[in-house]
């Protein structure tokens, strides 16, 4: 996996004073999932539609298969090859199902009608229905439906179950597993349901304010970053070293979130000669919460 | 071949399906030269990446409780001596931190040494059924 799909260099957007993004660098591996999270307004949205080229930037470099979505024409290549679902996506709602699939159709060389035809099996739509009449889970996944059915090398997804319920949700995340399985296929997948980010994704990472925080094979992750509690005779010590994420000291004793766990960091909390020390094991929820919101 | 996926533990998916493949084994619930399930279809039980679940399996492959046979499929290799590849301390490594648990509970629940032995003996005879 030694080529990236996405690579994003020092990103910078600014809407009014507010610094949207501000230097983000983001390297996304072909083939890989990967799980963008962030808190609300941290700078998904943004980032994304920059990636499409939906928006411009403030400054700084993108590549999206090889294309630079600053420049229009290649925007266009890239929206060719990427499928996109938005969690507020609008489409043309006095259509019927079966009109605006042959519309979208029209638009791809890639177009694959069987697999069309297999989603509006598997999501039980009514091709005769306008998409006036849909509920939001049916919504989304006719939006889903149109994403997929051109096979884009691509697939980015900006909060695609935020409206859904959970049993459509499983579906969907059904759907984007399937998918996964073809090979060379890439998907960019930003979301704060961080149990389905940690489901499916292969990589995370983790944007707060505008930057990236940390970007990692999920694995490796919930290997090293470990939490680590130790307990002190006296008042627990002041202790500053590379790869604390966050840490708490109270009375005697003091809670440390490291990055990178091992001997070394273990040695310069055992320096401090602690009484007890354990050391546990963190979800992607309390991963989440230590880098964005500096929460032990 | 039902397998949970917690994604509140703070262990990675893939240790968690490898952990619960390798405890059916030694129950009994998946015999020798059985099929598991496909890395394709497990992936789309339990909505899970397939990555994690090839992960999971060559490891398993690896450690030598699976085998695959081309285009046939994951078998289960019953209970292989290959475990061996990793030397006792390593091997015991890696179940003490269960032993640690299983000790500090014992002492809070005010379990003796002897309770725990006798326990962990009716547990083996089980396995060895």
């Amino acid at each position: 996996m030694g080529e990236n799909v996405i690579t994003i260099k020092d990103l910078k957007k600014v809407y009014g004073l507010q610094n949207a993004v501000n230097g983000l660098n983001l390297n996304v591996p072909k083939g890989s999932v990967y799980g963008f999270l962030g808190r609300n307004g941290a700078g998904k949205t943004t980032t994304i539609k920059i990636l499409l080229g939906l928006l411009s930037a403030k400054s700084g470099e993108v590549n999206v298969l090889g294309y630079n979505p600053k420049n229009e024409k290649e925007a266009v290549e890239i929206r060719k090859r990427t499928g996109y679902v938005s969690e507020n996506q609008k489409m043309y709602d006095n259509m019927k199902i079966k009109e605006i699939i042959s519309f979208t159709k029209s638009f791809y060389k890639t177009w694959d009608d069987k697999l069309a035809a297999e989603f509006l099996k598997r999501f039980n739509l009514d091709e005769k229905k306008k998409l006036s009449e849909l509920s939001r889970g049916m919504y989304a996944q006719v939006a889903l439906l149109l994403a997929l059915a051109f096979k884009p090398e691509l697939l980015v997804l900006d909060e695609p179950t935020g409206s859904l319920d959970a049993i459509v949700r499983r579906d969907f995340l059904e759907s984007v597993v399937s998918l996964i399985q073809e090979e060379g296929r890439t998907v960019f997948f930003s979301s704060h349901q961080i149990n389905e980010v940690e489901r499916v994704s292969d990589w995370v990472g983790i944007i707060e304010a505008g930057k990236l925080l940390v970007s990692a094979p999920i694995d490796e992750l919930k290997t090293k970053t470990k939490r680590i509690r130790s307990v002190f005779k006296e008042k627990a010590p002041e202790v500053n070293f590379g790869g604390i994420i966050c840490k708490k000291a109270d009375g005697r004793e003091l809670v440390t979130i490291v990055e990178n766990f091992g001997e070394e960091i273990l040695s310069k909390i055992k320096k401090e000669k602690p009484e007890s020390l354990d050391v546990y094991d963190m979800n992607l929820e309390e991963i989440f919460v230590a880098y964005a919101g500096g929460r032990i | 071949m039902y397998i949970e996926v917690n994604p509140n533990s703070g262990l990675p998916i893939f240790l968690q399906i490898k952990n619960q493949v390798k405890r059916m084994i030694a129950a009994g619930m998946l015999k020798k030269d059985e099929p598991v399930t496909s890395v394709r279809q497990l992936a789309l039980e339990l909505r899970v990446n397939p990555n994690t679940i090839a992960k999971a399996y060559r490891e398993l492959e690896l450690e030598g409780f699976l085998y695959t046979q081309r285009g046939r499929g994951v078998f289960v290799a019953g209970k292989s001596d290959k475990t061996s590849t990793l030397s006792k301390d390593e091997r015991i490594k890696s179940i003490s931190s269960l032993a640690d648990q299983i000790a500090v509970e014992a002492f809070h629940l005010g379990l003796s040494k002897e309770d725990i032995e006798k326990l962990l003996k009716e547990k083996f005879k089980k396995l060895e059924k």
